[in-house]
């Protein structure tokens, strides 16, 4: 039976959730939520969530049922009343008040996929990965007292009374002995995972600014959150260059920054190695997302192009490649890249000339549903 | 004659010189050094040009160390230019600097930046142009560096004098 609790946490979680996808775009935009995120929900500011609440009166006041009222009579004194304030309230709205609501990252993955129509991804290959996992299915004769199974002990316990004639149906009482306790059990099934291997490439050369860095991250945290959604296992790595690559963690990756030159060649080596070592292609789905401002240096292009659709290109689902507007305007990179998108369809580009062009990125990147 | 003076006397018979193709003028001074201008227009009282580069023979093989105290220097003394310019990239391996204007100037749509490029290897030493990016665009274009006589007689002093001493 539901109880009149659960029914308004229903509708208030529908309420915010209707707020928070109003204003997704924003959120979107300026990554709001990102620096509240936790194991599995985020904390989100949401706006004008009026709770409403019981007050007490001041001591003495009478209660519900209480005084010289008239049934029907209104509560409160009716009509405007002098009172104590300092003045009429303004004409003009107060600041705006926020309330933080917690969002599971699952629930924000279905609205980002709602709100920008994103197609469901299929998994390529096989679920060649099994991972095993207990379900609580059999029955056991041992076992902890926290998982007894009272029903089935009883019922053994009636088959033995009953069988050794100790039942008496005018006096019917069933005392369970050891031998009856039965026990919920578990058994190890094998299920296939959809595996996602998710490559984070970032330009941390001088000209990537802490704004650029901003908007990598914020996009990849939308990108992380939905991905997260379509697959069982998602592994992320990290990768950041300037002349030259190295792999990093997560924490490094959005908190660096180098004053080297840029060698997008460099960054697509490690790539490389790091599918070759370990994401054989044929058990992952692999996903590139690669953010930089394109100023690439000297001959660099050429060797690019090579290792990207050589070594990198063909093993993945996607390659996404952003690039970010940095101080000194967009670099030529994604004109190179443009040369390829009509031989490889698994390439996708976007520019991203500043925080408001995030939403669409994402967008263009996961439109695709591969 | 130093590479301040012969430049003065190029200027002085390009008088009047206008073209959409730039006119590469060289000069070269005891020391070997090459300073070449690409000039599209020159009048008595100023100069516009493309690119502005400078050989430096001796710098040749340093490593980035030197190229740096150059790039510190240079980016202190030339203050005088339309913004104030600071090394942004360091490239070890390339043994190149990439040197632009701090912060770039925004126009409407748009952002225009000088570039200098150090570089110790022997197809150059020092390379100045001026860009254009035009906002959501990729790709930049480069536009002539307008300058009057003296500001490009004083560039061309303060580079030289920049230069670290290697010997």
């Amino acid at each position: 039976m539901s109880r009149n609790i659960d029914r308004d946490l229903t509708r208030f979680k529908q309420i915010v959730r209707g707020k928070v996808r109003q204003n997704l775009r924003k959120y979107v935009n300026h990554g709001e939520m990102i620096g509240r995120k936790g194991k599995n929900v985020v904390s989100i500011p949401v706006p004008s969530i009026n709770i409403p609440r019981f007050q007490h009166g001041p001591k003495g006041s009478g209660g519900v049922g209480q005084g010289d009222g008239e049934e029907g009579q209104p509560i409160g004194k009716g009509g405007q009343q002098p009172g104590d304030g300092m003045g009429p309230a303004g004409s003009e709205p107060g600041d705006q008040h926020y309330r933080e609501v917690e969002v599971t990252l699952d629930e924000l993955a279905e609205m980002l996929g709602d709100e920008l129509q994103l197609p469901r991804i299929e998994p390529k290959g096989n679920d060649a990965i099994v991972s095993k996992k207990d379900r609580y299915t059999t029955i056991s004769d041992n076992g902890p007292d926290s998982l007894r199974h009272h029903k089935r002990t009883f019922k053994k316990a009636l088959k033995r009374s009953i069988a050794s004639a100790s039942y008496r149906p005018e006096r019917p009482m069933i005392i369970p002995t050891r031998p009856d306790f039965q026990y919920r059990s578990w058994k190890s099934v094998p299920l296939p995972q959809s595996n996602a291997a998710l490559i984070y490439i970032m330009d941390v050369s001088g000209s990537m600014m802490d704004e650029q860095k901003e908007i990598v991250r914020t996009e990849a945290f939308w990108i992380d959150t939905w991905l997260r959604n379509q697959y069982d296992g998602v592994e992320c790595r990290y990768i950041i260059h300037d002349a030259a690559a190295k792999e990093v963690d997560e924490d490094t990756f959005y908190h660096t920054r180098e004053s080297g030159g840029t060698r997008i060649s460099s960054a697509y080596k490690v790539c490389r190695d790091l599918i070759r070592r370990d994401f054989p292609p044929s058990e992952w789905n692999i996903y590139c997302f690669q953010f930089s401002d394109g100023d690439n240096w000297g001959e660099d292009n050429k060797d690019c192009l090579q290792m990207l659709i050589e070594d990198i290109m063909v093993h993945c689902n996607l390659y996404c490649y952003g690039q970010v507007e940095s101080p000194y305007g967009s670099g030529d990179f994604i004109r190179e890249l443009r040369n390829l998108t009509e031989e490889h369809e698994n390439l996708v580009l976007s520019e991203i000339p500043g925080k408001d062009a995030i939403y669409d990125s994402i967008k263009t990147f996961l439109g695709k549903g591969k | 004659m130093d590479l301040t003076e012969q430049i003065e006397n190029e200027i002085k018979q390009l008088a009047g010189f206008s073209s959409s193709t730039p006119r590469r003028v060289e000069v070269t001074d005891s020391d070997h050094r090459v300073l070449g201008i690409g000039f599209v227009a020159v009048d008595t009282m100023s100069v516009a040009f493309e690119s502005m580069t400078l050989h430096v023979p001796e710098l040749v093989g340093h490593e980035t160390g030197v190229l740096r105290e150059w790039a510190d220097a240079l980016s202190n003394k030339v203050t005088y230019l339309l913004e104030n310019i600071g090394p942004i990239e360091i490239d070890e391996r390339a043994k190149e600097i990439l040197i632009r204007s701090t912060p770039p100037v925004k126009l409407a749509g748009a952002t225009q930046f000088y570039e200098v490029l150090l570089g110790a290897q022997a197809n150059g030493t020092f390379l100045l142009r001026r860009y254009r990016s035009e906002t959501g665009q990729p790709g930049r274009q480069s536009v002539d560096i307008q300058l009057t006589h003296e500001t490009l007689r004083k560039l061309v002093g303060d580079l030289v004098e920049t230069i670290p001493d290697v010997s």
